[in-house]
C-alpha cells in the first residue's frame, strides 16, 4: 500500500510500531504517536483515531515489467533485507486475491478468476470499473472505465493489452494508457486495489463481496 | 474429628481401610478434574464471548512483537535511475511501483521486508508519500 502522508495541515512520518494486529503491520506516526493499521490506512488508537489516510494507486509487479512500463522510473537504493520475493510469490492462485474498497463495500477477486478473466468489466454502485491482470508480470490493477462522459468496455488482447469495443483503441492493461487507435495517449483513471493473502483480506474485510464470472459485464 | 467419624464402633478390617482410602482418592481426583474442567470451560466461554464482542466493534487489539527500542523511521531513502541499476534488483523480482504526477518510483520487496524496513517515508511528484509492505 502507498499512502499520502499529509493529514489536514499536518505532515506525518511513519515508523514500524513493533506491534502487529491480526498478523498485519501496525504503523506509528512520529508526530502524534497515533497507531495506524497498515492494511486499512486507518488511525486505530491515539490523537488521530478514526482518520483515514488517502491511499495512492500502486502496482505490485516484476521489475522487468515495471521498467518497461515506466522507463524513466527511479528505484530506491537500500541494501537487501530479503532475497526471494520474485513473481513466483503469487504462483499459488488460490491463496491470493486482488481487493478494493468503495465506501463501505469491499470487493475481491481471486487470482484464479483473474487468470481466466484477465480483463473484467464491472459495474458497482453505478460506477463502471475495470480489473486487469497480466499473468506474466503478476500485475493486477483497478481502473475506472469512464472517459469523460463515455463508458468503455474492454476485451483482452494477448497477455498485456486490451481493446475497447467503442473505439477499437489498443490499451496497455497494466498502465491503463491507450497506445494505438483514436484514443492513443488517453489514460484510464487508476483506482486503489491491492494484492493480498485471501485470509488477510477476509480478516480485515469480513463482509467483502467476492467477484466471480457472473459479475462480468 | 474426621478420624472419629471415619472410625465405626468396631475396628475396620484392612480391606475396609483400603476401600475407604481408594474411595477418598477417587473422590478427590474426580472433584479436581471436575473443577479443572469447569474452570477451563469458563475460560473458553469468556474467550469466545470476548472475541464475539471484539468482532462486533472491530476492536483494535495489537500485540507487541518487537521488544526494546523501535526501529528508526526511514525518511527519503536514496534513489537511483532505472538505467543505473546493477544488482539492486533483478528482472523477476517484485517491486511496488507508484506513479505520482507522472513521476515513477519502484520499491523492491526485497528491500522493504523485515521490521527495520516495511515503511519508506518519501516524496514523489510533489507529494509526501509512505510506501508500505
Amino acid at each position: 500500500m502507498v499512502y499520502a502522508r499529509d493529514v489536514g495541515n499536518r505532515r506525518l512520518e511513519f515508523a514500524v510500531s513493533g506491534m502487529l494486529w491480526n498478523r498485519s503491520l501496525v504503523m506509528i506516526d512520529l508526530q502524534t504517536e497515533t497507531l495506524w493499521s497498515h492494511i486499512l490506512g486507518k488511525a486505530m488508537r491515539g490523537k488521530l483515531e478514526g482518520t483515514v489516510l488517502d491511499a495512492i494507486p500502486c502496482t505490485m509487479t516484476s521489475w522487468e515489467a515495471w521498467k518497461r512500463l515506466r522507463p524513466n522510473t527511479t528505484l530506491i537504493d537500500l541494501t537487501r533485507t530479503h532475497q526471494s520475493y520474485d513473481k513466483r510469490f503469487y504462483r499459488n492462485l488460490e491463496r491470493f486475491v486482488f481487493g478494493w474498497v468503495d465506501g463501505e463495500q469491499a470487493s475481491s477477486v481471486t487470482l484464479r478468476v483473474l487468470r481466466k478473466h484477465p480483463v473484467l468489466n464491472l459495474t458497482q454502485n453505478d460506477k463502471p470499473l475495470l480489473v486487469t491482470y497480466n499473468p506474466f508480470s503478476t500485475a493486477a490493477r483497478l481502473f475506472s472505465r469512464r472517459i469523460q462522459d463515455y463508458e468503455l468496455q474492454f476485451s483482452p488482447e494477448g497477455t498485456a493489452a486490451m481493446r475497447d469495443r467503442q473505439t477499437g483503441s489498443l490499451w496497455n492493461r497494466s498502465s491503463g494508457i491507450a497506445e494505438e487507435g483514436p484514443l492513443q495517449g488517453t489514460s484510464l483513471e487508476p483506482l486503489v486495489g491491492i494484492m493480498s493473502f485471501k485470509n488477510t483480506w477476509k480478516t480485515f474485510h469480513p463482509s467483502s463481496r467476492s467477484i466471480g464470472p457472473k459479475d462480468v459485464r | 474429628m474426621q478420624h472419629m467419624l471415619l472410625r465405626p464402633s468396631r475396628s475396620w478390617s484392612r480391606r475396609e481401610y483400603g476401600l475407604a482410602i481408594a474411595f477418598t482418592v477417587l473422590a478427590v481426583v474426580g472433584l479436581t478434574l471436575l473443577i479443572h474442567h469447569s474452570l477451563r470451560q469458563q475460560r473458553v466461554n469468556q474467550a469466545f464471548a470476548e472475541s464475539r464482542r471484539n468482532a462486533k466493534r472491530g476492536a483494535f487489539r495489537p500485540t507487541r512483537v518487537l521488544r526494546g527500542e523501535r526501529p528508526p523511521a526511514i525518511i527519503d531513502a536514496p534513489v537511483i535511475l532505472a538505467g543505473k541499476v546493477t544488482d539492486q534488483v533483478t528482472d523477476k523480482e517484485l517491486v511496488l511501483g507508484v506513479v505520482v504526477n507522472d513521476q515513477a518510483r519502484a520499491y523492491p520487496l526485497n528491500m522493504l521486508t523485515g521490521p527495520s524496513r516495511e515503511i519508506v517515508n518519501d516524496h514523489l511528484g510533489g507529494r509526501a508519500i509512505a510506501a508500505t509492505w
